[in-house]
């Protein structure tokens, strides 16, 4: 395996992970029901925030004012003064898992999927349900928010892409079927492109508008979990069951890196506020920090 | 007649109820000094008596994904993973098994294993019947009626030990109960809360002594009283308490500390958090070790849980994410067992089983799981003198069936008895009714004659 620049270590699976906006922290959410807040300059754990009362799918901090927000197996999305090492909130309104999160690029909003096939919406200043994007036949299993944050994308195990209206939660479109559980989903900063997988090795990437195919490309063994955009939209990274990171040039569409990152499926990626550091989660048990 | 029941009482001596049923349980098998030597006897005459170490894979495990991986089945059943060449030519593994695959010249794979009953329980890794229509009293698990019928090795150590920690999951968190063998029978649950504070708290042996002597008074002018076989019982479970607290040699055996740590890093340590989403046990390798050293100190019977393997997909992670979390964990501490067993003369004697209670579903699940799969499951096995590098039965191309050789839960327990010395056509223990039960169904299952 390479070695990262730092490697946290769990006593159960890492599922997400975030950076504080100075990249100086990171919030790994984990099948343990518990949120780590570790430093990374000394690499000492700086809290255990707990109270989900399932594992945490996913972690994100605000951009404004650094609060962290989470959403759990548990059904509930809370929100944690990571300072303090408190919670502040808790909104409700899934009826079954929350599977994925994904948070506007100014902090103002957060939209959930679930495995009760709803897509939902979530205020984040007021701490409110916001609406109800209902259209998925089984299961949702990622999400994503386009940078203009006028859209949605949310893809599960019904096979399809569903592009959703901010503005009124109508659904405008859909691509696919494709032939698996939609497993990911990644806007490009530009919003003009999305990437996708679908527990195969293949990397798609579409035309928002469109929805042409722009390219396809294989670099996992098994399949892609996780994809994540660079903020400057000049690499996409993706990650896989084969423990791997890989990462893209999207403008030569040339594989820039293979990282041989973890031991197991690497659950969620996502790169530091200036793109240096990108940051993973895996299934080994542990969260890592790689130089890019 | 004298039960150890009911609600909490608070014994003369300020021992509680449940302490000193925790206690009594240590004390299965609490035989008269005769009785004691007469153990000793029957151990084999090299000083090692034979005895099992038996590794639950709670949740049942994927036979697919382990010992049996169909490489040629389609996509949707064969999963991720790929075979192995083992050092037996025609026996391959799961790639993340590569440590076993050096050592499977000391493994017997049974890939055939039938007759679960398709529930989530202990119960039918641990005691082998049926859970319906059991006799009064209820069927003894396998530790108690080795504990009845060969009594302990030595005053010290009870005969069986479970290592079960507490478990969140009902079904999963029974150490195994001993039935119509009698409470005094009881596997010692050394991971259970409490039992590792097992240790004379402030008082000194002497005063112990003192406590016992008056104990002991106290038992004199009950039995005066009351000439119940009972009361006797309750004396040999004290007595064996007061051995067990005053010799420290089962808190020996359980105290990884004390091992040399050479030996110790080879089984690799493992979490004591509870695998998976809290439910089931530990991913605690160092359980292997504690049975091999609580066999050395003169345990008959050691069970242990590993793990979680229930895996039905997502949202906890899918079959192949768990697997590649549990099935190296289990290759480095079996082959460290092995290892350690044969290093120290222990193969022979000491018999492994490593099951689960079914297999799982040949296709997997749209959420990357595969669910319970009581038609065929796999065990191995491993020591107690039986002829390993082979493989038993075979399922068809996806893994559903049995389709050559299958082997009934009842016929390992069958071949375990057989090692520990033990017929399963003429041993039985009474029922409450006082009518004999055999160990096993002995007409229709014997020791797998491929493996005694």
């Amino acid at each position: 395996m390479d070695e990262p620049m730092v490697r946290f270590r769990h006593d159960n699976a890492a599922y997400s992970v975030s950076f504080t906006s100075d990249s100086t922290a990171l919030a790994v959410g984990s099948l343990d029901k518990s949120i780590h807040l570790w430093s990374i300059a000394t690499r000492e754990r700086l809290h255990r925030l707990r109270g989900h009362g399932e594992a945490i799918c996913s972690v994100s901090f605000l951009p404004a004012d650094g609060t962290l927000i989470s959403a759990s197996l548990d059904r509930t999305i809370r929100t944690w003064d990571v300072k303090e090492g408190s919670q502040l909130g808790t909104m409700t309104g899934h009826q079954k898992y929350l599977t994925d999160m994904a948070v506007s690029t100014d902090g103002s909003f957060a939209v959930t999927a679930a495995h009760d096939k709803q897509v939902m919406l979530w205020d984040l200043k007021k701490f409110q349900h916001i609406r109800t994007c209902s259209g998925h036949t089984d299961l949702v299993s990622c999400v994503a928010i386009s940078p203009d944050a006028k859209h949605v994308l949310s893809g599960g195990l019904d096979f399809l892409i569903r592009v959703w209206s901010v503005a009124d939660g109508t659904q405008l479109k859909e691509f696919g079927p494709h032939k698996r559980t939609i497993q990911c989903l990644s806007f490009s900063p530009d919003g003009r492109q999305f990437a996708t997988s679908d527990e195969s090795p293949v990397v798609v990437t579409r035309d928002f508008k469109s929805g042409q195919i722009v390219a396809e490309f294989e670099d996992h063994r098994l399949g892609v979990r996780c994809l994540a955009w660079s903020h400057d939209g000049s690499r996409l990274a993706s990650s896989g069951s084969d423990g791997r990171i890989v990462i893209r040039s999207t403008a030569e569409n040339k594989v820039l890196r293979t990282i041989t990152a973890h031991r197991n499926t690497v659950y969620d990626l996502t790169w530091s506020k200036d793109d240096r550091l990108l940051a993973s989660a895996s299934f080994d048990r542990t969260a890592a920090v790689w130089k890019t | 007649m004298l039960r150890i029941q009911g609600p909490g009482v608070r014994h003369c001596d300020g021992i509680q109820r449940r302490t000193a049923l925790q206690i009594g349980s240590l004390a299965m098998g609490g035989l008269s000094l005769p009785q004691l030597l007469q153990a000793e006897n029957r151990s084999n005459g090299n000083g090692q008596h034979k005895s099992v170490i038996m590794i639950f894979l709670t949740g049942g495990p994927p036979h697919q994904d382990m010992i049996d991986l169909k490489p040629h089945a389609p996509v949707e059943y064969r999963g991720e993973f790929q075979p192995v060449r083992s050092n037996v030519p025609g026996i391959d593994v799961c790639e993340h098994m590569p440590l076993l695959a050096q050592r499977m010249d000391q493994l017997a794979v049974v890939r055939s294993l039938v007759g679960s009953e398709g529930r989530h329980s202990a119960y039918q890794c641990l005691h082998g019947h049926p859970t319906l229509n059991q006799p009064p009293g209820g069927w003894p698990c396998f530790g108690s009626a080795v504990s009845k019928l060969q009594g302990p090795v030595n005053e010290e150590v009870p005969a069986a030990v479970s290592l079960q920690p507490r478990i969140g999951g009902a079904a999963w968190s029974q150490p195994g109960d001993p039935g119509f063998a009698g409470m005094r029978h009881a596997p010692f649950s050394a991971n259970a809360p409490g039992s590792s504070e097992m240790v004379l708290n402030g008082i000194t042996k002497r005063g112990l002594q003192n406590r016992r002597d008056l104990l002991a008074g106290m038992d004199r002018l009950r039995r005066k009283l009351d000439t119940n076989d009972a009361i006797d019982g309750m004396d040999s479970f004290y007595r064996q308490a007061f051995e067990i607290l005053t010799s420290g040699r089962l808190m020996d055996a359980l105290d990884v500390e004390k091992e040399d740590p050479t030996v110790r890093e080879k089984y690799g340590r493992g979490s004591r958090e509870p695998a998976g989403y809290g439910d089931a046990g530990w991913l605690r390798n160092e359980d292997f070790l504690v049975a091999r050293r609580l066999v050395e100190a003169g345990a008959r019977v050691v069970t242990l849980s590993f793990g979680r393997w229930d895996w039905h997909g997502q949202p906890h992670g899918t079959n192949f994410d768990n697997a590649r979390d549990h099935i190296p964990a289990l290759d480095v501490a079996l082959s460290a067992l092995l290892d350690d067993l044969k290093d120290r003369g222990l193969d022979r004697d000491t018999s492994v089983v490593v099951w689960g209670e079914f297999g799982r579903t040949p296709k997997i699940n749209p959420r990357g799981g595969r669910d319970h799969w009581p038609q065929v499951g796999c065990a191995l096995l491993a020591g107690g003198g039986i002829r390993t590098g082979q493989i038993i039965g075979a399922t068809n191309e996806r893994a559903e069936h049995a389709v050559r050789r299958p082997v009934h839960f009842q016929e390992i327990f069958a071949t375990l008895y057989h090692n520990l010395g033990l017929n399963v056509d003429e041993a039985t223990i009474e029922d409450l009714t006082g009518r004999p039960q055999y160990l096993v169904d002995h007409a229709k299952y014997q020791p797998l004659p491929e493996l005694v």
